[in-house]
């Protein structure tokens, strides 16, 4: 019920628009779904290509320009049932490993680098002394000095402490100055400290302010820095290939299937897995999507 | 309360289901009796990593000694590799892999890791090249392959083996030539015949191309410089190549002042313009050589990994490599370069030439060719392939625990028994050694034409090294691939640039840093 009154709340709204902004939504319109079918052509590409009989027909239909031609004697679905046999013969790992590895080594991860991050800007903003303004003012400087051949060095002390290849080495994302340090102090600027106030005021211990009132109230802004952080995560193959051998994840299996596939390059099979790499992302967008837009709402401020 | 007690076992939980999902383990071979397991971090390539650890099992059950692997994948995992030698932390006791910077590392001389004042990076296995193996009555140098042993010598020291022995070259689709009924006498024998045979191929029969490359992954830029060595020949080619020396032999910032470079870069300009795929441009380089076997084009430079290529697939055509034809411009070189005739006569030279492969010997000459043209053509004929091998690196971390016990792995890996083992798994590739007993165990007769090319190839040791071991280009670090100032030639002639552009950005780029660069030399 509610929804059908949404709907003709909008159909009367939609009606008394004056034209020219009916003309600026329709072009509006045509430009995003322009934009949205470039992104799906390359999904679309991608399983055109995975369902491809084999590499010889994928070869000979790339060299007579009739990639897009269906024969459905041509079709091939096998392919995505012996990435998994192939994968594993590769990389000595199943794909439901890989996947696990994927989930919790990147969620746990990012999670860690964005509750670091909040945390640290959460203190600097709304606990201003001499020694945050100190901290504030190194983060300018050391997001100034450009960062280049610390590999070595990085991968030394890391050998030290016995990360490597350990699951401990997610703790190094515990860092006073994250990718996103300036977006999140931003964020927190944004955030009036009225809210804490008024919480203390009330009685709440300052842990308690940070996690029940001012953390839940970031949220909707910092939630995107979290899910570009995953999104980088989740495609870091270097990171598994440098330091997280015995733990790889999708992508380091979709690198190490393109890589070992070199000399013997099935194009087919290879896309079939890189489908099947991005569709544990696409379940958990599909689940979860309500959940993170409803976490985009105004703030309480009253009086 | 409830909730927060919960939550402790729901973490262990987790952190143990952690634990499971690991890769740890695998592959690794125990020791026995108390010996020492070695770890071996290694790059899996091309050639896999199946000769590696069939070579381990056995000196496992030879030995007892044990071996932990970390394999790292792909060009991403040689760049890994790299970050974990820099960092003088690894804990690999035995690296296998493509070091770029392997020559620069040696001659860069003493490191200190941790306190310690070391003479290299990595350890010194003289002793290892200079002993037999067990038994044995060949040191591992007197097997080796000469051009091998010289790449790997730092003024009668030796810090690493290695562990591949391929060659590239001009690989023939010969299903494509049978159909041109094209015959033996139709191979190139100049530069100037491969052109004509281009022609003839693209504009006769089926038209097909008469070659085909990938743009993003080419392998012209690594040859240009065996058409240089023609043209210049092999004392001179010796300064080029191992001492980075001028025309005038000196160390200079006039080295692209070789006419020989010139002169290939001209040949290659033609080929590169003319006779290619129009695919060639946008395939990738997997997608280019499965369409080469598939008849898209005559000629492609590839090298011995496309034998797993066409393992795949009984639609691809037979292949086989043949040599890299003579620069026409030698004759310029010549005796008889002012007669009109004298590709011909370089052509007919090269064919004798081939019949008479022993030094000095001119029985049966043509009469227009003095014993100079002959010895020119002889030298300029050793330079007929490209070896791939040299810049594949065995060697062990001064800073491993286990030396001694890397040095014995080594020296068994080139025993008759583990040069053997290498030839069994990789059906007939073989390390850059013959064992003192000869390769056995393997029905070649069956064996592809393709793989009878190789052999034959490996056999006539006309080899070209690929990676330059002068101090001019590993320290001095100017490219060897005419990549100083510009992005190499083959991006050059694709944008339509000249010969004589790609030489002056060659030759602006070290004239601008020649300060620096004989800083690194340590030439003042």
């Amino acid at each position: 019920m509610e929804k059908r009154s949404h709907l003709s709340q909008l159909a009367a709204e939609r009606k008394r628009r004056p034209i020219s902004m009916k003309v600026v939504f329709a072009i509006a319109f045509i430009v995003f779904a322009v934009y949205a079918a470039y992104i799906l052509f390359f999904f679309l590409f991608g399983l055109v290509i995975a369902l491809k009989a084999d590499k010889i027909v994928f070869t000979v239909e790339y060299n007579t320009h009739s990639l897009f031609s269906f024969k459905w004697s041509n079709l091939n679905f096998g392919n995505f049932i012996s990435v998994f046999t192939d994968w594993q013969k590769y990389t000595e790992v199943s794909y439901f490993e890989m996947v696990w590895n994927s989930i919790w080594r990147t969620t746990i991860g990012v999670f860690i680098n964005w509750m670091c991050c909040s945390m640290v800007c959460y203190v600097l903003v709304h606990y201003r002394n001499k020694f945050t303004r100190f901290i504030y003012n190194m983060g300018l400087f050391i997001s100034m000095i450009p960062l280049y051949g610390a590999g070595a060095a990085e991968y030394r002390l890391f050998s030290q402490l016995h990360l490597i290849n350990s699951p401990l080495i997610l703790l190094t994302n515990i860092t006073l100055y994250g990718a996103n340090f300036f977006y999140m102090y931003a964020f927190w600027k944004s955030i009036s400290w009225e809210y804490g106030e008024a919480s203390l005021i009330d009685g709440s211990s300052h842990f308690g302010t940070f996690f029940k009132v001012m953390l839940p109230m970031a949220l909707p802004s910092t939630i995107s820095l979290f899910i570009m952080a995953f999104i980088n995560s989740w495609n870091d193959y270097a990171f598994t290939n440098l330091y997280m051998q015995d733990y790889p994840d999708l992508s380091y299996g979709i690198y190490a299937l393109k890589e070992l596939f070199t000399y013997d390059f099935n194009m087919p099979l290879y896309f079939a897995g890189v489908i099947l790499s991005f569709l544990p992302v696409l379940i958990l967008f599909v689940c979860f999507q309500n959940t993170i837009m409803e976490k985009v709402y105004l703030g309480g401020l009253k009086g | 309360m409830k909730k927060k007690l919960l939550m402790i076992p729901i973490a262990i939980a987790a952190s143990s289901c952690l634990v499971g999902c690991n890769n740890n383990g695998k592959g690794g071979i125990g020791a026995k009796d108390g010996k020492a397991t070695l770890t071996v971090t290694y790059a899996r390539l091309g050639y896999g990593d199946s000769w590696l650890k069939e070579i381990c099992k056995k000196y496992n059950e030879k030995t007892g000694v044990g071996f932990k692997f970390n394999s790292r994948i792909g060009s991403d995992g040689v760049s890994a590799i790299d970050t974990e030698v820099d960092s003088k932390s690894s804990d690999a006791d035995l690296i296998f892999t493509k070091r770029n910077s392997f020559a620069k590392d040696i001659y860069a001389g003493k490191v200190k890791i941790g306190g310690t004042q070391y003479d290299c990076l990595y350890a010194d296995i003289s002793d290892v090249w200079n002993t037999a193996y067990e038994k044995e009555n060949k040191t591992i140098k007197e097997k080796m392959n000469p051009q091998y042993e010289e790449y790997f010598n730092f003024d009668g020291k030796y810090y690493g083996v290695p562990w591949a022995n391929g060659i590239m070259g001009i690989v023939r689709n010969h299903r494509l030539w049978d159909a041109y009924n094209l015959t033996d006498a139709d191979v190139p024998l100049t530069t100037n015949d491969m052109l004509a045979l281009c022609n003839r191929i693209q504009t006769t029969g089926d038209k097909k191309a008469a070659w085909i490359y990938s743009f993003q992954d080419e392998y012209y830029t690594a040859i240009a410089n065996i058409f240089t060595a023609q043209y210049e020949g092999k004392e001179v080619t010796n300064d080029y190549f191992l001492q980075g020396k001028d025309p005038d032999g000196k160390i200079s910032s006039n080295f692209y002042t070789y006419d020989g470079q010139k002169e290939s870069l001209s040949f290659m300009k033609d080929l590169i313009d003319n006779y290619q795929h129009p695919n060639s441009k946008s395939m990738e380089f997997t997608l280019m050589q499965s369409s080469f076997l598939l008849d898209e084009a005559m000629f492609s430079i590839n090298g011995s990994w496309l034998e797993s290529e066409m393992g795949t697939s009984d639609r691809y055509a037979p292949v086989d490599f043949i040599k890299f034809p003579v620069l026409s411009a030698l004759s310029k070189r010549l005796s008889f370069k002012n007669d009109s005739e004298a590709d011909a006569k370089l052509h007919e030279l090269v064919a004798y030439v081939d019949e008479h492969p022993a030094e000095n010997d001119v029985t049966g000459a043509p009469s227009y060719a003095t014993s100079s043209d002959i010895q020119k053509v002889r030298e300029a004929r050793q330079y007929a392939y490209l070896s791939s091998g040299t810049d594949h690196q065995a060697f062990i971390p001064v800073y491993s625990k286990h030396i001694d016990e890397g040095k014995d792995f080594l020296k068994y890996l080139y025993s008759d028994e583990g040069l053997n083992t290498y030839y069994t798994v990789m059906k007939g590739a073989t390390l850059a050694a013959v064992p003192t007993t000869g390769y056995a165990g393997l029905d070649l007769s069956t064996a592809t034409i393709f793989r009878k090319s190789i052999n034959e190839a490996l056999d006539e040791k006309h080899l070209y090294l690929e990676m330059p071991k002068a101090k001019f280009f590993s320290v001095g670090e100017v490219n060897y691939y005419y990549m100083n100032g510009c992005e190499g030639f083959v991006k050059c002639f694709v944008n339509n640039l000249t010969v004589d552009y790609v030489l002056s950005k060659n030759t602006e780029y070290i004239v601008k840093n020649w300060t620096s660069i004989q800083t690194k030399l340590g030439l003042i």
